[in-house]
């Protein structure tokens, strides 16, 4: 008897214990299911998409402290998803938004947003401008000025408030091979013009110490963003940039781009200025031969700077690296520009009206903060780009360290003065610059087609995938 | 005995010397093609940032763990959704295809062999084709950007191979022992659970330990089937340290020491259920 009853005791323990850990199992992982609950005792909370912090490990640590210290300092929870290129680009945004997953912000590059433009998701900052602080307007009313060139295919004039402002593409040189080949970084740096250009790499191949004076770069990615389209914009105006004027047709097969590409290939196959790489080579790479001697000069991208700074911070303090504007051209700009920008969303249809006003009075929050001196200053190092306030910018300009050494501030600073034209967001951007356009530029670069032909091809590439 | 070719040391042939060394020389060889990288994402992630693209060195000269508590910090969370969402896709996929490939084994059914081979098709076909429409069910089901989205969604993966598997394993165990089992007394499922579960222990633990490895290793559908405010597996944010497709700058350090921490608990896990995997993959 004992036995039964002692193997039925151990049964019903077992039993209980089965069954408690059921309930504590079921319980537990109830907690960890409901990952994408809002609830947050009590606080307002708001999903925020944020793309910034992917430029570089010091704008990730920037963007998690101050989303913490606004959390702290404002009792809200913001609920970032840490998005990366793709993610904006590939469409799972897109997607998301289309099923009802909507943040009330996001932060991105503007060239990227018009997915979200178009379908009237996005509220233009007409509607909440008096949201923003005073001054901090007042010292970005040069910027959203600009930036209006980017929307210009909308109803609005601006959409997204910018943040910071990539400038293209400024030259950057190694000082040392300058001296070495008896030309002064004071006097012959930054080439004056496209002759100025062949002139230096002349000089610098013959009697510098690299075999490269002037590292050009085709990489898909880079071939038509960075130093080539800011020729066209310098030389055409608004045929220079991607889309003509109200975003019907693109540029590539007008003469600006062709006579402006023909010069790029050129200084790889008839002067033979870059190394074999070059066809394949990214802007990342050539900054990467500027570093290490390989190279004498690139004409590179405002982010090089980030890079620079992690890898040779002290070239760039001792004056060894140093940046300078691009040239003036014909239409009378230095180049082109798109920002690194925040938007505010609209509502989800059958959204509690209130409860989303109150969400977005947190957005224009973070946006004042955003655009805060203190967020402002810290810019150039983690985003690598012109901060939007002018105040700053000034501020900058007199500062010590890597910034003002490099002439970077400096440099950008000239560039955007004399800028106009931005990259649109228009929804199809990505294509245009990059997927479409990007392998047959390349292929140019590689001597299988022509610049020319390259021109012609991706243009008529883009009408037939494309409805502009 | 010895042959013409013998040397004359004993009864070792020089065929068989020149066998040995050349096994050797193959071993080693494909050691060092997987331990040398292997070395050099350990080397990397001690590495400093600037030290990164200069000249490389096995050993760094100024080891550091900043990439590492970074890493950790990045991924803290995520290794806990990846856990429990793993863990989810062995479990489920065990409920499901344990019962399942035993009937596929063991049973007389209509349609029993067109179903098997409709599930095998099933596999043949690219998953990716069916990331819109899992995404828009989904959606309208309330399983987007939830766990139990992500337990069900990889079920998709892991069903039909977890079957194919264990239907396998279950066919080859003798018809004899159930039905002995039988005769001294045992139901029908009592056999099953308690003799038939036992002997396919190998199997079952080894598509067990897959079936945690696709919810563990997976980039597709936890990167499609979530925000990215939410349950994040660990994996995606890996996918952000590589720079998510921009080609910017990547903070090599932390992506290597970040692969090794995702690496280490299927490893740690390899490890414990070693002995049942070599059981279930042993050519016999």
């Amino acid at each position: 008897m004992n036995s039964v009853w002692g193997t039925m005791a151990s049964e019903n323990s077992r039993r209980t214990f089965v069954k408690a850990a059921g309930i504590a199992g079921i319980t537990g992982l109830a907690g960890c299911i409901t990952g994408s609950s809002e609830s947050s005792g009590g606080k307002q909370s708001i999903k925020y998409w944020e793309y910034f912090h992917s430029q570089s490990e010091v704008a990730s640590e920037l963007l998690k402290s101050n989303v913490k210290d606004f959390e702290e300092n404002n009792e809200v929870k913001i609920q970032t998803n840490w998005a990366s290129w793709s993610d904006i680009n590939g469409g799972k945004w897109q997607n998301n938004i289309q099923n009802g997953n909507r943040p009330v912000m996001y932060d991105s590059t503007n060239s990227l947003d018009g997915q979200f433009i178009e379908r009237d998701w996005v509220k233009p900052l007409s509607e909440y401008k008096d949201k923003l602080d005073d001054e901090a307007l007042e010292n970005i009313q040069d910027a959203l000025d600009m930036v209006s060139s980017c929307y210009r295919g909308y109803d609005e004039d601006v959409y997204e408030v910018p943040i910071g402002m990539e400038v293209g593409a400024p030259f950057i040189a190694r000082a040392d091979h300058f001296e070495e080949a008896g030309l002064s970084i004071e006097d012959d740096f930054p080439p004056k013009d496209y002759q100025d250009l062949v002139r230096i790499a002349e000089k610098l191949k013959a009697d510098g110490p690299s075999d490269t004076p002037f590292q050009v770069y085709g990489a898909t990615g880079d071939v038509t963003d960075e130093a080539l389209v800011t020729w066209t914009a310098s030389e055409g105006g608004t045929d220079g940039m991607y889309l003509n004027q109200d975003w019907s047709d693109v540029n590539y097969d007008n003469d600006v781009w062709k006579e402006n590409f023909k010069k790029y290939v050129d200084l790889h196959k008839k002067y033979g200025f870059s190394s074999d790489k070059a066809p394949k080579a990214s802007n990342e790479s050539v900054a990467q031969m500027l570093i290490s001697g390989d190279t004498s000069m690139v004409q590179g991208s405002t982010k090089d700077f980030g890079l620079l700074r992690s890898r040779a911070e002290d070239m760039l303090k001792d004056g060894t690296i140093v940046f300078g504007p691009s040239w003036k051209g014909s239409a009378g700009n230095r180049g082109d520009f798109f920002t690194q920008c925040i938007a505010v969303l609209r509502p989800p249809e059958g959204a509690d009206e209130k409860e989303w006003e109150n969400k977005q009075e947190v957005a224009y929050d973070w946006i004042n903060k955003l655009l805060s001196k203190d967020f402002q200053r810290e810019v150039p190092n983690s985003l690598a780009t012109l901060p939007v306030r002018q105040d700053v910018q000034k501020e900058l300009l007199n500062s010590d360290g890597a910034i003002a050494k490099s002439n970077f501030i400096d440099s950008l600073d000239t560039m955007a003065s004399d800028i106009e034209l931005g990259w649109s967001s228009q929804s199809d951007m990505t294509s245009v610059q990059y997927d479409i356009a990007g392998p047959i530029f390349q292929k140019a670069m590689l001597g299988k087609l022509s610049p020319e032909e390259a021109c012609d091809k991706a243009a008529k590439r883009i009408h037939e995938q494309l409805n502009l | 005995m010895s042959t013409g070719s013998s040397l004359g040391l004993g009864d070792v042939e020089i065929g068989d010397v020149w066998t040995r060394f050349m096994t050797y020389v193959v071993l080693t060889f494909l050691v060092m093609v997987n331990l040398v990288p292997f070395l050099f994402i350990i080397s990397v992630s001690f590495t400093p940032p600037e030290a990164f693209f200069g000249d490389p060195s096995l050993v760094p000269a100024n080891p550091t763990l900043e990439a590492w508590t970074k890493g950790f910090a990045d991924l803290r969370d995520n290794l806990v959704n990846s856990a429990i969402i793993a863990t989810g896709t062995a479990v489920i996929s065990m409920a499901i295809t344990i019962p399942g490939a035993y009937a596929f084994a063991r049973k007389r059914f209509y349609g029993k062999k067109v179903g098997f081979y409709a599930i095998i098709v099933a596999m043949m076909f690219p998953y990716i084709l069916l990331v819109i429409p899992v995404m828009d069910i989904w959606n309208s089901t309330g399983l987007y950007n939830t766990i139990p989205g992500m337990w069900i969604a990889y079920q998709i993966f892991v069903t039909p191979f977890a079957i194919w598997i264990l239907r396998d394993f279950f066919q080859k165990l003798p018809q004899d022992l159930e039905e002995a089992a039988q005769v001294y007394g045992c139901t029908q499922f009592s056999a099953f659970v308690r003799v038939i579960l036992p002997l396919a222990a190998p199997g079952i633990v080894a598509v067990g330990f897959l079936a945690f490895l696709t919810g563990w290793n997976d980039f597709l559908f936890s990167n499609l089937l979530t925000t990215g405010v939410g349950p994040v597996p660990a994996v995606p944010v890996l996918y952000g340290t590589i720079g998510g497709g921009s080609g910017e700058r990547v903070y090599w350090g932390k992506l290597m020491a970040e692969t090794l921490i995702i690496g280490a608990p299927p490893t740690v896990l390899y490890l414990f259920a070693r002995n049942y995997l070599e059981n279930a993959f042993a050519v016999k």
